[in-house]
């Protein structure tokens, strides 16, 4: 099986590289489209017009199209993703710096999204057409439903403002120090160190923002779950571990989550893509130093080389998002091994 | 005497009772949405304001007044009467919604059904270009593409274009190969249709049930996504009415004047709700794939 | 027939309380919330402030945006004494001379001054500093106004540095304690981080300044935030209450500035909207300063097109009501604009006035001047800055039939328009914008704004604003002395560009509007100084 896994990975991965050349072509033709002056935007608003000749030339945008493009792509094999012009420094340092809280909260708000999309799912498919069933839906349909910028606007006015339980943005308190570095993502940093009071103050900031990012996720994984949950239930295999004389729960977690998970994995999958380049809107207002407020900081300010650089590691991610789907898949089905 | 012969087709206001039980209380709230969109159609095109106020006149007396009966949804930082604002905004983020779903569908749909009618390379270039799209990250290609042609309302709808019709290709394509050896499709062919002739007269009788449940279910997703583009600051140009574009503008007053957010919001919820369950009742009703026991 | 499952209640009863709820709850709330502000348990020795915008760029050489991220770090020669916008004291300088006819200056370096690396700052330091400034290509070192730094700048000894200037400039010791251009960096600490002559150590000095003021630089996150120590050997002393951190957030969304000073974690926040801080005012429980600035914000009227007549630039002033303005939207809290010039700047006429608003003498002269109804104007602004104002006039317009569409764009798309060379055909016909001179002088203020040189990416004048007789003016003041003809002249000059021939609609003449708590002292706002706090001067003690 390793082999054809292994195989399977090679088969992806060669795809995916077309695909990255392709992406890479778009995201640089699209940043150059983009209006407004970088070279004046580095140089200042109210610089002189020789200095803002100067400061072009310096990022090299008075040269040919091509040229800059060429330019781009040697660096990119080099890992240079070029300077950025809002934060003054290489890309690349931004991205180490930001990308870490981005990933906590999206992990974060998958975990909260698959943990409650699978139990209500399949607790609604247990009670078909009663309460849970109803109310199991109607969350559902409210996680699709609500814009999350405006969720995450109440949900600081519930929990901060009138209640006081949560903090209202950041990772962290003003003047608390990080836990020292080691997988880079906080919550595991501080357990790892063992400093309960730490881990606990950053759960407390992590709430909300991953919260208010799960709702699609655990909404749509909810309405699959139980969808699939449901076909299984009434398939044969099922009633004859039933006629066995298995215990319910046995036949639950062993048969039937597993087979009705299928589905979900796809879901999952597709959901961590939107989330992950969605989450934009819910740092923006959580003040949450990730790469999705980077990444509009970028736009907003023509940062060319920030806006390439996010692009491309965003499509990375999606791809391998893929191909860890696609690897999911054959685990969990046996069938698909052969 | 009994049972006639021929099935004749049931009288007219029983289909529309037919209809409206099929939309339930989500059809009826999206036909309310869609009264939205007429009134606001109408201002927006003829100039002749039916809603209660003018969505645009200033009114620097009345300026951040709460909800009160005189203004139900209260008034915002010019005096402009926010419920006026929220029904012609239908225009602007429903109407532009659905356009937008429109070209994505016609455009994923053909280049889908093409696909995998076609198969071999026509397929696998197709659907490379497809898979090119999806990956890249919606946000930021729709932020880009807005931002370079203007960051109007239009561009915005069609960088969300360009953003959802991949998905269509998908599912068109799946549709087609699962529908294309079946029998009627095989005697078809035999009887000298051409793959054009397939194409644009058999099988999107076929295709429609599910792309049409993908549309409504959509409505709700691209309405999000356009109001959230808003709220980036891309999008309908002041002062113009857009869900979106009316919590963004909000924020600064937030959480005083909560109306301004609340209301506007609220409508964006509200049309994903109802068209989100539209789009299950039409699914549960006619899609062939799918069992009623799903959700 | 019927294949439906009956419709279930209570899944839409779900669904609608849900909704309901979540549209009334912000109503519950705003009954709810009645708290006092608590000083969070963080130190109180340090001071927080949260802004809008991120402190980023902090090589003086090259920032020409926003000074904020400057004033803890560095020192000019001389400084602003308090309030006052024409009188300097010492500052790195301990003292001056010039000569007869004010062409040669002569500087004390202060004894003791030290750059935070250690080195010492002496003549020589100051000197290269400058230098830098002057040659750096990409640098703002023009508001020196020396052509040969070489030449012109002479170290007399180690502690006494000459300027040359060439010619009389009664006000250079006003004019070095700008707060763009003027900064002293170490020159030896930015070469030894050089990339090359056309960076000189930039790259690297805008994320570790080195210069001789009171804090040092502890961490720079870019976008995040900014936060300085004390350096304790500054030879200016402590005194206690003085501040021994400082930390200057960017915090984009104006709610969340707000529950930051309502929660106790920043001291002084801005901007807020005009409501918020009206409130925050009355109900007592924090300061909001209120003091004047020597900013102006406008709409530039571009001079071509419709607008090529100064009768139709006329009209547009008489169509515009900044009186409504500015008691009902921006609530009182912004300054009239009684000419194109800010009132407080030398030369400034008070009594200037602008056409008021009359919407029958707006259509009389739009209509004299070709401007017929239906004409179509554009108007750009940035990020929000300009909007109502913008909507107003839109109305406005609107009820004279002429047709305003409104354009948002980003900061960077904005300054590239406004600062760019597009032909008129291309260009905007209304910018919304602010402006502040770099030190108080008339013509340091004027030039850059209405001489047809300064047009598009050479100055400040986004209109294309032309008037011979103002060019003249202007030609003819360079760097004059403020005496009474320079002030007749400029009386002339005002005249001209708020009502012969409008270069503007002036909106408001900006005051400060800075939230911050009750104990916090030392608030005293430059009006010169446009958006930056006296950090140095600022303590915590008592409420």
């Amino acid at each position: 099986m390793l082999a054809q896994l292994l195989g399977l990975v090679a088969r992806r991965l060669f795809a995916a590289s077309f695909l990255l050349v392709g992406i890479v072509f778009l995201t640089f033709a699209l940043s150059r489209l983009l209006p407004g002056d970088p070279a004046r935007m580095y140089a200042g608003a109210r610089a002189t017009p020789e200095a803002v000749a100067l400061v072009r030339q310096q990022l090299g945008l008075d040269a040919p199209v091509l040229t800059q493009f060429q330019t781009y792509v040697t660096a990119l094999a080099q890992g240079d993703l070029g300077l950025s012009i809002v934060t003054r420094r290489p890309v690349v340092e931004d991205v180490l710096s930001f990308l870490p809280a981005t990933v906590e909260l999206v992990l974060a708000a998958a975990v909260i999204g698959i943990l409650a999309g699978t139990a209500l799912g399949t607790w609604a498919a247990c009670r078909q057409e009663r309460l849970p069933d109803y109310s199991a839906r109607g969350l559902a349909v409210l996680g699709l439903s609500l814009p999350d910028f405006w969720l995450a606007i109440l949900m600081q006015l519930i929990f901060f403002s009138a209640l006081g339980w949560l903090p209202l943005g950041d990772r962290l308190n003003l003047d608390t120090l990080p836990p020292p570095t080691v997988t880079g993502l906080l919550l595991p940093d501080a357990l790892l160190a063992g400093n309960l009071p730490l881990a606990w103050e950053i759960l407390r900031h992590l709430a909300l923002p991953a919260l208010v990012l799960s709702l699609p996720l655990a909404g749509l994984l909810t309405r699959t779950t139980r969808a699939a949950t449901i076909e299984v239930l009434g398939k044969d295999y099922v009633r004859h571990a039933r006629a066995k004389g298995l215990s319910r729960r046995r036949i639950l977690i062993r048969h039937v989550m597993r087979n009705a998970m299928m589905p979900g994995v796809t879901v999952i999958g597709l959901q961590l893509g939107f989330m992950i380049s969605g989450a934009v809107l819910v740092e923006t207002v959580f003040n949450w130093p990730g790469v999705g407020r980077y990444a509009a900081q970028a736009i907003r300010a023509v940062d060319y080389n920030a806006i390439m650089a996010m692009t491309l590691i965003l499509s990375c991610a999606y791809v391998l998002i893929n191909l860890a789907v696609d690897l999911a898949y054959v685990w969990l089905d046996p069938r698909l091994r052969s | 005497m009994s049972s006639p012969a021929i099935d004749l087709p049931p009288p007219a206001r029983s289909r529309a009772i037919d209809m409206l039980r099929l939309g339930g209380v989500p059809g009826l709230i999206v036909l309310v949405l869609f009264a939205c969109i007429v009134v606001g159609g109408i201002w927006r095109l003829t100039g002749h304001v039916v809603t209660p106020y003018d969505p645009v006149a200033l009114d620097l007396s009345s300026r951040l007044l709460p909800p009160t009966l005189a203004h139900p949804f209260g008034t915002d930082s010019l005096g402009r009467d926010v419920l006026s604002r929220v029904v012609a905004g239908a225009w602007f983020s429903l109407m532009t919604s659905m356009a937008v779903i429109a070209i994505a569908a016609t455009i994923g749909t053909l280049t889908g059904a093409v696909a995998g009618l076609l198969g071999g390379l026509a397929d696998e270039v197709l659907m490379r270009i497809t898979d090119l799209f999806l990956a890249f990250p919606a946000l930021v290609l729709a932020a880009a593409i807005s931002a370079t042609f203007g960051g109007g309302l239009a561009t915005t709808a069609l960088a969300l274009a360009a953003v959802f019709w991949p998905w269509y290709a998908r599912i068109a394509r799946a549709r087609i190969l699962g529908l294309k050896n079946l029998d009627f499709v095989t005697a078809a062919i035999t009887l000298g249709a051409s793959r054009r002739y397939l194409l644009l007269v058999t099988l999107p009788p076929l295709l429609a049930p599910t792309v049409l449940v993908q549309m409504t279910m959509d409505v709700a997703f691209v309405t999000l996504s356009l109001s959230s583009l808003s709220f980036l600051g891309l999008g309908v140009q002041s002062p113009l009415p857009e869900w979106g574009g009316m919590v963004y503008e909000a924020l600064p007053s937030q959480p005083r004047a909560w109306w301004l957010a609340a209301f506007p919001g609220g409508a964006i919820a509200l049309t994903a709700l109802a068209f989100n369950l539209l789009g299950d009742r039409l699914r549960d009703q006619f899609d062939p794939d799918h069992r009623r026991n799903g959700d | 027939m019927d294949s439906l499952p009956p419709i279930s209640r209570r899944r839409m009863l779900h669904g609608l309380m849900a909704g309901g709820a979540a549209v009334t709850l912000p109503g519950l709330w705003s009954l709810a919330r009645a708290q006092v502000p608590i000083a969070s348990g963080r130190d109180p020795e340090t001071l927080v402030v949260a802004t809008e915008a991120a402190v980023d760029n902090l090589d003086p050489a090259t920032n020409i945006d926003w000074a904020m991220g400057l004033v803890p770090v560095y020192e000019t020669l001389t400084v602003l004494k308090g309030t006052s916008t024409t009188e300097v004291g010492p500052s790195l300088a301990s003292s001056w001379t010039k000569n007869a006819d004010a062409s040669r200056w002569t500087f004390e370096i202060a004894a003791g001054a030290t750059f935070h690396d250690g080195t010492v700052c002496d003549a020589a330091a100051v000197k290269a500093a400058i230098l830098r400034t002057l040659t750096l290509g990409s640098g703002n070192g023009y508001v020196w106004g020396i052509a040969d730094g070489e030449t012109q700048i002479i170290v007399e000894d180690a502690s006494h540095i000459t300027f040359d200037l060439g010619a009389p400039r009664a006000f250079f010791d006003v004019q070095v304690s700008g707060q763009y251009g003027f900064w002293i960096a170490s020159a030896a600490a930015a070469e030894a981080n050089s990339t090359g002559p056309d960076d000189q150590g930039s790259a690297w000095l805008q994320r570790n300044p080195v210069g001789t003021g009171p804090y040092r630089l502890v961490s720079l996150e870019p976008g995040q935030q900014a936060v300085y120590e004390a350096d304790p050997g500054y030879r200016g002393g402590w005194k206690p209450g003085q501040f021994k951190k400082i930390v200057i957030r960017a915090v984009p969304v104006e709610s969340s500035r707000l529950q930051m000073l309502d929660s106790g974690e920043a001291d002084v926040i801005f901007p807020l909207p005009p409501e918020e801080t009206i409130a925050l005012r009355d109900a007592g429980r924090f300061k909001v300063s209120d003091s004047e600035t020597l900013t102006m914000n406008f709409i530039a009227l571009g001079c071509y097109g419709p607008l090529a007549d100064p009768r139709a630039r006329q009209a547009m002033n008489h169509a515009f009501d900044a009186v409504s303005y500015r008691d009902q939207i921006q609530l009182g809290l912004k300054a009239p604009a009684h000419g194109c010039f800010p009132v407080g700047l030398s030369g400034a006429n008070p009594d200037q006035g602008v056409p008021g608003f009359d919407l029958a003498k707006a259509q009389e002269l739009f209509a004299a001047a070709g401007v017929a109804p239906g004409t179509e104007l554009t108007y750009l602004y940035y990020e929000g800055i300009g909007k109502q104002a913008g909507e107003l006039l839109q109305a406005l317009l609107g009820s004279v039939g002429i047709t305003l569409s409104l354009v948002e764009k980003s900061y960077s798309a904005f300054a590239g328009d406004y600062f760019g060379d597009a032909p008129p055909d291309q260009r905007y016909n209304m910018y919304a914008f602010s402006w502040w001179p770099n030190f108080n002088h008339p013509t340091e203020y004027a030039r850059p704004l209405f001489h047809s040189a300064s047009a598009g990416s050479m100055g400040g004048n986004a209109g294309f604003y032309r008037n011979d007789e103002v060019d003249r003016i202007l030609d003819e003041t360079q760097d004059a002395a403020i005496d009474a003809a320079l002030l007749e002249k400029m009386k002339r000059l005002q005249e001209i560009v708020a009502v012969e021939d409008p270069a503007w609609i002036p909106i408001f003449q900006d005051r400060t509007a800075m939230p911050y708590r009750t104990d916090i002292a030392g608030m005293d706002l430059n009006p010169a100084y446009a958006l930056t706090l006296p950090f140095y001067g600022m303590t915590r003690g008592g409420a």
